[in-house]
Formats: C-alpha cells, structure tokens, sequence
C-alpha cells in the first residue's frame, strides 16, 4: 500500500472532469447513505408512522446534503473548503430518541437546533487551542476518528442487525467479495479502477446479495410502491419546534462530543488534502465547525434529525486520491435533491448490509493508517508516549469495556462515553500535563523582567 | 497475477449466485420479526413441514441424517402426533413414543396442549407457544418460544411440527398476538377474563411479561408488574426520561386508531444503560365499558450500539 497522502488524483481545489466528477460523487453518496435508515429506525421506535419516517429521513438527506456543499465551499463566514460530507448524526440518536418520547417530536426538533447553537459557539474556542494539538496528538484524534466507526463497520460486515443475531454465511459471502474487489482494485487497479474501487465493490457486492441473499431481492420489492417525486413536508406542525430544560445536560454533553468528533474528522481531511501543511491551520476546522453546527441547527429547524461530518467519507478520499472539495458539493447536491425522490433514495438504501460493512472497513483503514502516520512523524520521546499511551488505552477502554466507565461521577461520563472523545481530551490533558516543565521554563522566558 | 486474482473474485461472484439460484425457495414474509434467530427457526419450520407434508414420515429419516439441513447451532426439530405422542426429536431421540400431552412448565402452563390450540389460532399463524422450563442437562430455567405448524402427512395423519428457542427474545410480534387474543377474551367474556389473564398459568404471562388491562381512567385492572398499588393510576407513572408512556398510550387510542405503539426508556441497575421499551395496545369493550389492554416488550438493541 502506498502512502495515503502520497496517491492524491484529485487535489483539493482541483475541478475532475464531469465524467469523474459524477462517478466519484455517487460513489462518496453511497457511504453518505449508510446512515440515512437511523431516521427511520428512530420514528419507528418512537411509535411514529410510516409517513413520518419517510418524512425524516427525506428531511435529514436533504439538511446533510446542503450541509456537505455548505462544508466543501470555503465562503467569507463557514465551512472548512475540505471534503468532509455530513450525515445522519448516530451519535445523536440516544438523546433525540428521549426527547421525542419525553416530548415528541417538536421537542427532539428544538433540542437538535439547540446543540447546533452550541456547537457553533464552540467552534469560536477552537480556533484559539492550536498550541493544544501537535502532530502526535492529531494523529491519535484521526486514528480514533477511525476506530470510533469500527462497531457500525464490523457489524454491518457480518451481516448482524441486532445485537446477539447469528452469523449467515450469505452475508459473510457478500462482504467479503465486495471486499475484495475494493481492495483489489485499489492495489492493482489503474488510475479509473483505482478512482471508483469503492463503486467496483458495492456493484460486486449487491449483485451477489441480491442473488444469494433472500432478503436483499424481497426489499427491492418496496422501492415498487415508492413515488419518483414527493415533497417531505406534508403538515405543517412537522416544523413546530418545542423545548424542554431537563434535556439541555444531555444535549450539552452530546453537542460536546459531536463537536469534538466533527473535529477529528476535520482534522483528518485537512491532513489529507494539504499533506504538505507543517502544522495544524486551525481557522478552516472552526469555520468546519461553525458549519456543522449551522448545519445541526438547520436540520432541527427543517424537520429532520442532527446530522454530523462523516468519518467514512474522509478516509474513503484518502483511499481514492479524490480530495477535491468539488466532489463533495456534486456529492451533496445530489443527497439532497434525492432526498425528494422517495424511489431513488429507498433503492440505494437498499444497499445490503455486509456491502455497507465492506464500504466502511475499506475506508476506516485509510483513517487509522493516516493517523498512524501523522503520529510519528515526529520522534516520540518518553513524554509523549505516555501522553499518547495512557490516552489510547483509556479511550479505547471506554469502548472495549463501557461498563467500567458507566458508573463514573455524572460530570465526568460525557468525557468517558466514547473512545474519540475520551481519548481526545484525554490526550491533550496529558500531552500538557506531561510537558508542564517546558511550559513553566516558556513562562518564566516570557515574563517581562 | 492480476489475472489470476480477477478470475478468482469473478468466480466467486458467479458461484455465489450459480448457488443462490439453486437455494431459492418461496416462503411466508417473516418481516414482522426483528431477530435473525427467529427468523431462522421460522424458515426451518415452514421447510419441514413442506417436507412432512410431501414426504410424510420418510422426511423423519432426512430430519435425523441431514442435520446440516435440518438442525440449527440453537434448535433442532420435533414431531408430535395429534394426541401427544412424539414421532421424531432431533434433540432429544429418547423422548420419541412418549406421550408429552400434559407437559408442564415451571409455572404449570399446560405447554404442549397450548401447541395444539395454537396451532388452530389464526391470530397466530405460526404458532407460538411461550414457556418456562430447564432443558435436559441444565438447572436453572430459561423461557423458550417455540414455533409450531399443523401438517397432514400424506396417509391422511395430522402432526405438529414445531421447533423452540432457549433463552428466546422478545418479538414484538409475539405481544402484538398475546395483545390481540387478550381484547377478543375480554370482548367475548367480560370481567370473568381477567382471573384468566392474570393467571401465570395462562398463555397471557410471557418472556418475564404479561398482558395488562386499565380502564380508560387509568385504574389498574391487571398490572404490568406486581399486584402492588403503588399509584391511583397508571397515567401517573413515569420512565426514566419523566415521559407518562401509559397516559400517552391512552391519548393515542383515544385518536380512534386500532392499535397503538409507544416508547419508553426504563432504568436498569444504577441507571447507566436505560432499556428502551416499546408499549403495544389497543381498546377492549369489557361488559359494554372501553378499557385499554397492552403489553410491554423490550426493543432490539442495534449490535453496535452501547
């Protein structure tokens, strides 16, 4: 494998020809679609119909969508200029799901708008912490940014919806094969098998399910009874927003933890697409930031639910050398105009699971190798691999075994509830406290006699 | 090489649908039910009782010597005559030719008798049957669902075909059926219903749940938990979120749908990983009077979700 920022094809500011351009967006569609069913699985748990399900999710394409071009367009006031797409937020799914059934669905809408706000005020701080990220510690933040999609990836992968289902070997078959012909074209592929290996494999992939897995042919079936066209806004009471200050720590701390996984995800593109930059430029990550919580807050205000930036993306245009921030807003354009096709956006739904598993183990290794990378670029001294050390085996921990950090203080969990964030603010807690000694020796440098 | 590798993966792509071609074989839509397992033992039982119904007790041979085929890693197949008699195990050979008609659970539900009303219960067209037991070899009790069909072999002879799960999971499906028998007991039996419904001998507790009933005013007629009175109403209680899901369940039905569906979080241990529970209802007329009738299911939990 080659270096992940040594392959770039489609550099950031770079315009692909239409042909390219269209092929790499569906492709970076397909990954925005793994997450565009949680809608759906969310109203249906709430005991909402199915014309509200449709709704949201048409909704939530339709926010995410403006929300990638707005993301990828380097304007006067946001957006970071990097392909960093959004999706449906999974991580906001717990709390929306506690706010809809505390008070219905108004109430989940004002909640979401109101941690966009936040986040959008955070993303004024951020872009003052750059002293707080070195290169180690940006590496970790991308690294992590690649191990907090392992779960969604493995389980899709195999094929296991539910916790505790059993293993088919249909789908194992399935998500290997399109695995496979990722990979393998990605390895040995020329510059165009190269570029659209993600969509080689997804094709592979799906014609295999729809043959071997029962399942995969019957719900083709449903896209039969979809319309072509319909506008997601039936009633007008899909827009009324309500409010309630017992969920505002819950979306407090999520907002938090949202803002800091957009931020690793940031972090990661901006790696990625200017490989060649010494240190992190942290006046594009706050605009990124601004921008998603703009988006968050729009999408609360659309009808739809939270969104977030998309780690898989990211690490799928490292894999494919396509990091032009123009493949992102044809992207963007194109999940959202789908979002008012019921039939087109139900059919590439139907993208079968393990197909979806592959996709997402494709694109997250080129996160974790990117990360791997960045982290030592730099000699790592004593200092820092305690630092980096104690940071990835506590983060991780908070995923490997959550039910140690599960009974913590309450003022603490938000920062124990997932490995990205644990071991972002773990990493750079420690990092500082580890160099308290150079930091006294710059104090005393700098004070005035 | 290159060749080579792109031949090997064509190949697997072809005789992965040369094999799923040959596979395909019609069956109901299982789609109601959330769990691969179910799903699983749902496909195995439609298939055997294809089998019996062509084969008769020829198939009892193929059960026996294909059980790549014919067994699943968690559940195996069983043949019962129509007076209790067993035909054929696949987990258990010494129990064939024993008459299991008055078999009971460790609640004293009448388990196999309950098989045999449910196989002609058309609100249960798969014939669930729900029961307490410890399978041979174990000692502590486990609750198995089991699925059953009716089948006439070709000699004319009726069977049970049927085949359960341990340590089962809770369907949805499985309380949208209980829910449902519950409302046409009441309607056809009034108040005298209701000792039946509460009885852990009946079909009505299952799955550490049971059926409940409230008067539209909230007062509890049957719990969903305890026989303890711990508020005037049901309305009053609240979930781990403060929601009131049963006053919610009641607003919804009184919005004139059949049916209702509502959510709720409920507290486990110290609180650190709320369940999230589904509430299915629907309105009964209970001697000329609506009361509410519900059961309360645990949801699936997404595998990649803490």
């Amino acid at each position: 494998m080659g270096k992940p920022d040594s392959n770039i094809i489609y550099g950031l500011n770079d315009v692909p020809p239409v042909k390219d351009l269209l092929l790499l967006s569906i492709q970076q569609m397909l990954l925005l679609f793994t997450a565009a069913t949680f809608p759906a699985m969310l109203v249906k748990e709430v005991g909402g119909t199915i014309e509200e399900a449709g709704s949201m999710v048409a909704l939530t394409m339709i926010a995410a969508g403006i929300g990638s071009v707005i993301q990828a367009s380097r304007n006067k006031w946001m957006g970071s200029g990097y392909l960093c797409p959004n999706v449906c937020g999974p991580s906001y799914i717990a709390v929306s799901m506690q706010a809809a059934w505390s008070g219905g669905f108004p109430v989940m809408r004002g909640m979401i708008v109101f941690a966009g706000v936040v986040e959008m005020l955070l993303s004024g701080v951020i872009k003052k912490l750059t002293f707080l990220f070195p290169p180690v510690v940006v590496g970790l933040v991308v690294m992590m940014v690649g191990v907090s999609v392992i779960p969604v990836s493995v389980s899709n992968f195999f094929g296991i919806k539910y916790a505790g289902d059993s293993i088919a070997w249909q789908d194992v078959t399935v998500g290997l094969v399109a695995l496979a012909v990722m990979v393998s074209a990605n390895i040995w592929g020329k510059r165009a098998v190269k570029m659209f290996c993600l969509l080689l494999g997804v094709l592979a992939g799906w014609i295999l399910a729809l043959v071997i897995i029962p399942d995969a042919l019957s719900d083709m079936n449903r896209i039969i009874h979809e319309p072509w066209i319909a506008f997601p806004v039936h009633d007008l009471n899909q827009l009324s927003l309500g409010f309630s200050s017992k969920l505002i720590v819950p979306f407090l701390v999520i907002s938090l933890c949202g803002s800091l996984k957009s931020f690793g995800n940031l972090v990661a593109a901006q790696k990625i697409s200017e490989p060649d930059l010494k240190e992190l430029d942290m006046k594009p990550i706050g605009k990124g930031l601004l921008a998603d919580g703009f988006t968050t807050s729009m999408a609360g205000l659309m009808g739809g639910m939270a969104v977030d930036t998309s780690s898989s993306n990211v690490g799928l245009a490292a894999a494919t050398g396509a990091v032009s921030r123009w493949i992102a807003i044809c992207a963007g354009t194109i999940f959202a105009i789908l979002g008012f096709s019921p039939k087109l956006s139900t059919a590439i739904a139907m993208v079968p699971g393990p197909v979806v598993g592959a996709c997402l183990l494709f694109a997250v290794s080129f996160m974790i190798v990117t990360g791997l990378q960045e982290m030592t670029t730099e000699k790592l001294n004593e200092r820092k691999v305690f630092a980096m050390g104690i940071a990835f085996i506590l983060g991780v921990g908070t995923g490997l075994v959550p039910e140690v950090f599960a009974r913590m203080p309450h003022f603490l969990r938000p920062f124990f509830s997932d490995p990205l964030s644990s071991t972002t603010v773990l990493a750079v807690v420690l990092y500082q406290i580890f160099h308290i000694d150079h930091l006294w020796r710059r104090f005393k440098k700098d004070r005035p006699e | 090489m290159k060749k080579f590798i792109w031949i090997v993966l064509i190949g697997l792509v072809a005789g992965g649908v040369g094999c799923g071609l040959t596979q395909r074989q019609s069956l109901p839509d299982f789609s109601a039910y959330d769990y691969r397992d179910t799903r699983r033992l749902l496909t195995l039982v439609h298939q055997a009782a294809a089998l019996i119904e062509v084969q008769g007790e020829a198939a009892f041979v193929a059960f026996a010597t294909d059980t790549d085929t014919w067994k699943l890693d968690n559940a195996y197949l069983y043949v019962y005559a129509e007076d209790g008699v067993n035909l054929f195990h696949g987990g258990y050979p010494e129990l064939v030719g024993r008459n299991l008609y008055d078999f009971k659970d460790l609640w004293g539900k009448k388990a196999m008798q309950m098989i045999y009303q449910e196989t002609k219960n058309p609100n249960n067209p798969n014939g669930w049957v729900h029961y307490l037991w410890n399978s041979p070899g174990s000692l502590h009790p486990t609750w198995k669902s089991s699925c059953n069909l009716r089948v006439t072999m070709p000699n004319g002879q009726t069977v049970v075909v049927g085949s359960g799960l341990d340590a089962s999971r809770p369907e949805r499906e499985f309380f949208r059926i209980l829910v449902d028998d519950a409302v046409r007991l009441i309607e056809s039996q009034g108040a005298d219903a209701l000792p039946v419904l509460k009885s852990p001998e009946s079909r009505f507790t299952v799955l550490n749940s049971r059926v409940f009933v409230m008067a539209m005013d909230g007062v509890c007629l049957i719990s969903p938990g305890m026989d303890m009175t711990i508020t005037d109403s049901l309305f009053e209680y609240k979930d781990f979120t403060g929601h009131t899901p049963l006053l919610e369940l009641k607003n919804r039905l009184e919005g004139g749908v059949d049916h209702a569906t509502v959510g709720m979080l409920c507290s486990e241990h110290a609180g650190e990983h709320p369940i999230k529970m589904s509430i299915y209802g629907r309105v009964a007329h209970m001697d000329g009077q609506p009361v509410i009738v519900g059961a309360i299911s645990e949801l699936p939990r997404p595998a990649w979700m803490k």
